[in-house]
C-alpha cells in the first residue's frame, strides 16, 4: 500500500507542519528522522486522522483519506509509550482490533497466537501489561497493531528506551514483515543509526519542514544542507570562499587554510559556500601525506574516548578545530598526546558541499 | 516517649492538631450512637421510620441512576472537548453545592410546580413532582449531581487520550472507544461518583422538604419527630440514621477496594 502526503500544512501551538510532501511506496520502509520537537509525531497523528490538517491531502493507495475517520483508515499505529490497555491482558490487547471487526473466535485466536509467537510473546499472553518489561510492552503494542493486517503501519519511536537485544528482535521482525507481507512502514525516530539500518527511504524533518528525502545512501553521501549534514554525523562544518579550481576540484579558503573539494555546479569564485567533512574520513599522521590533496598541519588539543572510537580534536594552524575519529586501537598505537604536532589528511571526495552561493542553511 | 524523641516538632504538632480534628468529628457521632443505643431497636420497629429510611434509600438510588445517565456523558465531554461557552458552563455545575439547599428546593418548585410551563407539561403526562417520589428524586439529583460529574470528569481526564487514539486506529468508533477503553478505565472514578451521589442524596433535607415533603424521607422523619415529639423521641432515630451512614461508609470502602482489585486484570509478575 502506498501513502502520499501532499502539501500538508498544520499549525498548532509552537509546532507547525509546513508543506509536507512524502511519497511512501508500497512495501517500503520509510523513516522520518528528526530531532525532538521537529513535528514528527504531529505528522503521524495527522496521517492517522487524529489531528486535522489546515490544508493538503492524504492519499492511501490511491484513495483520498483526508476526510476519512481514523477508525476507517486501516492504519496501524504503535505509539512511543506502547499504551497497552491496562485493564486487559496481553491477549485481549492484541485481540482488540479483531473483536471490533467481529472476527470469529477461532480466527481471532489463530491470528493472535501467530503474531504473538512471531514476537516471542506467546508465553506472556495471559499476563497483565503492568507485569511486562518495557521491551515486552512494546512488542505487545506492535503485535496489537500488526494483527489487524493494516494497510500501512506508523511507528512512533518504537525502539527507543529498549535494551539492545529486544531492539534487534524488533528490527528483525519489522524488516521480515516488510519483506514477507509487503507491509509499508512509516517509522519515526531521532536516532540516525536506527534510521539508516532500517530504511529504504529517509526524510529528514526539522521545524515542521522536510529538509531532504532520499535513500540512506543518497542522504549519507550527499547531504543537502548543514542541518542534514550535522544530523547524520558530519562534525566538521566550515564556511569558506571558493578561490580557484582545476581538474574538477575547487580550492576553498576556510580562513587561511585551503581545502580542495569537488566543484559544485552552483559554485563560482567569490561566492560563499559551506563544506562538511565526516570525522571518520580524516586520517591523522605524524608526517604530511604528500599524496593527499588535503593535508593540514595541526596540534592535538584533546580527545574523547567513546569505547571503540576515539575522537581527537586537532587545532590547525589557522585556528580552526577539526575532529578526527579513530578506532581505539589505532589511537593507542599513534601515541597522540595533547600538544603533539600532527598532520591530518582527507580525500576531496570526503568534502561535501552543503550549500553554495548563499549563506549557510540552518 | 521514644516516639516523641525521634519525631520533629512539626510532625508532633501535626499529630496533635489532627487528633483534635478526629475528636471534633467523632465525638458528636459517638455520643449520638451510644446515647441512644437502647432506643435504636425500638426506632427500627416503628413502621413510619422504617418506611422513611426505605424511601430515602430507594429515592437516592434513583437519583444516582438519573445523575449517572446524564452526568457521565457530560463529564466525558468536559474532560475531552473544548467548545464555546465551556468556561462559563463548567463552573455552574458546582452551583448546587454552593447555594442553600432550601433555596435549591424553592428553585425546583418554581420550575416543576404544575402551574409552571415545564411542570404542566409533565403533569399532562401524569408525572408530578410536588409531594411525590419523583420530586424527592429530582431534589436529591439536583443537589448531588456535581459529585457525580466531578468524580467522573476527573476519572476521564486521568485516561490518556493517546490510548483512545490507539483504539481508534484499531478500528473502534468513538462509541466503541468509550465503551471498551475510556469507561472501563474511568470506572473507579464513576463508581466513586455514584457512591458519593447516593450518600449525599440519602442525607438531603433542604431541597426535599420544600419540593416533596411527602412521602417522608429519613431526614424529614427525624426533623418531624424532633419538632413534634421532642429530643428524647428523636434521639433513637438520630442514632439509627447515623448507624446506617456508618454501615454505608463501610460498604463503600469495601466496594471501592474490590473494584480496584477488579480493574487489575489477570495474574501478573511483580
Amino acid at each position: 500500500m502506498s501513502l502520499s502526503v501532499a502539501g500538508v500544512n498544520r499549525s498548532c501551538g509552537g509546532v507547525s507542519l509546513k508543506d509536507i510532501r512524502l511519497e511512501i511506496r508500497s512495501g517500503e520502509y520509510f523513516v522520518l528522522l528528526g530531532p525532538t520537537g521537529a513535528g514528527k509525531t504531529m505528522l503521524l497523528e495527522t496521517i492517522m486522522g487524529i489531528r486535522r490538517q489546515d490544508s493538503g491531502r492524504i492519499v492511501l493507495d490511491g484513495a483520498d483519506i483526508t476526510d476519512v475517520p481514523t477508525e476507517r483508515r486501516g492504519i496501524g499505529y504503535v505509539p512511543q509509550q506502547s499504551l497497552l490497555f491496562p485493564h486487559m491482558s496481553v491477549r485481549r490487547n492484541v485481540e482488540f482490533g479483531l473483536r471490533i471487526r467481529s472476527t470469529s473466535v477461532a480466527e481471532m485466536r489463530a491470528r493472535t497466537d501467530c503474531v504473538l509467537a512471531e514476537l516471542g510473546m506467546l508465553g506472556l499472553a495471559d499476563r497483565s501489561p503492568a507485569s511486562l518489561s518495557g521491551g515486552e510492552t512494546q512488542k505487545a503494542a506492535l503485535a496489537r497493531a500488526m494483527v489487524i493486517e493494516p494497510r500501512i503501519v506508523l511507528l512512533d519511536e518504537p525502539l527507543s528506551a529498549m535494551d539492545p537485544e529486544t531492539r534487534q528482535t524488533l528490527r528483525d521482525y519489522l524488516k521480515r514483515k516488510q519483506a514477507e507481507a509487503g507491509t509499508s512502514f512509516l517509522h519515526v525516530t531521532h536516532d540516525q543509526i536506527e534510521a539508516f539500518s532500517m530504511a529504504n527511504q529517509i526524510a529528514l524533518i526539522r521545524g515542521g519542514t522536510i529538509m531532504q528525502t532520499g535513500s540512506p545512501r543518497e542522504i549519507f553521501s550527499s547531504p543537502k544542507n548543514e542541518f542534514v549534514a550535522r544530523f547524520i554525523g558530519y562534525e566538521n562544518i566550515f564556511e569558506g570562499q571558493p578561490a580557484h579550481g582545476a581538474d574538477g576540484l575547487i580550492a576553498v579558503d576556510i580562513g587561511g587554510a585551503v581545502i580542495k573539494a569537488p566543484a559544485g555546479s552552483a559554485m563560482g569564485e567569490g561566492s560563499r559556500c559551506v563544506l562538511g567533512i565526516r570525522a571518520d574520513e580524516i586520517a591523522i599522521s605524524e608526517a604530511p601525506d604528500r599524496e593527499s590533496a588535503n593535508s593540514l598541519k595541526g596540534t592535538v588539543e584533546g580527545y574523547a574516548e567513546l569505547g571503540a572510537i576515539v575522537k581527537v580534536s586537532v587545532r590547525i594552524e589557522t585556528g580552526a578545530l577539526i575532529l578526527v575519529a579513530l578506532m581505539a586501537n589505532a589511537f593507542i598505537g599513534a601515541g597522540l598526546d595533547r600538544g603533539k604536532t600532527v598532520w591530518i589528511s582527507f580525500s576531496p571526495c570526503s568534502v561535501k558541499i552543503l550549500s553554495a552561493g548563499s549563506a549557510p542553511t540552518g | 516517649m521514644s516516639w516523641l524523641r525521634t519525631r520533629s516538632p512539626f510532625i508532633i504538632a501535626s499529630a496533635v492538631l489532627g487528633a483534635g480534628m478526629v475528636i471534633f468529628l467523632m465525638l458528636p457521632i459517638a455520643s449520638s450512637i451510644f446515647g441512644s443505643a437502647s432506643g435504636i431497636p425500638g426506632a427500627l420497629e416503628d413502621a413510619g421510620t422504617r418506611n422513611a429510611i426505605i424511601t430515602s434509600l430507594y429515592c437516592a438510588f434513583l437519583a444516582t441512576l438519573f445523575t449517572m445517565v446524564l452526568g457521565v456523558p457530560l463529564a466525558y465531554v468536559f474532560a475531552r472537548y473544548s467548545f464555546a461557552g465551556k468556561g462559563f458552563i463548567e463552573p455552574l455545575i458546582d452551583l448546587p453545592i454552593l447555594i442553600p439547599h432550601n433555596a435549591a428546593g424553592i428553585a425546583l418548585l418554581m420550575v416543576l410546580t404544575p402551574n409552571s410551563v415545564i411542570g404542566s407539561f409533565f403533569d399532562k403526562m401524569g408525572i408530578r413532582f410536588v409531594d411525590s417520589v419523583m420530586g424527592i428524586v429530582v431534589a436529591m439529583a439536583f443537589v448531588s449531581a456535581p459529585f457525580m460529574i466531578r468524580s467522573a470528569q476527573d476519572a476521564f481526564i486521568s485516561v490518556n487520550p493517546a490510548m483512545e487514539h490507539v483504539a481508534r486506529s484499531l478500528g473502534a468508533s468513538e462509541l466503541q472507544v468509550f465503551r471498551h477503553v475510556s469507561f472501563p478505565l474511568a470506572a473507579r472514578g464513576v463508581l466513586t461518583g455514584c457512591l458519593l451521589t447516593w450518600a449525599r442524596s440519602i442525607s438531603e433535607f433542604g431541597a426535599v422538604v420544600i419540593l416533596a415533603y411527602y412521602p417522608i424521607t429519613a431526614p424529614i422523619d427525624l426533623y418531624d419527630t424532633f419538632v413534634t415529639e421532642g429530643l428524647s423521641r428523636a434521639l433513637p432515630i438520630n442514632g439509627l440514621l447515623i448507624l446506617i451512614a456508618v454501615a454505608i461508609l463501610i460498604i463503600f470502602s469495601r466496594l471501592l477496594t474490590r473494584q480496584s482489585r477488579f480493574l487489575k486484570p489477570v495474574e501478573g509478575r511483580a
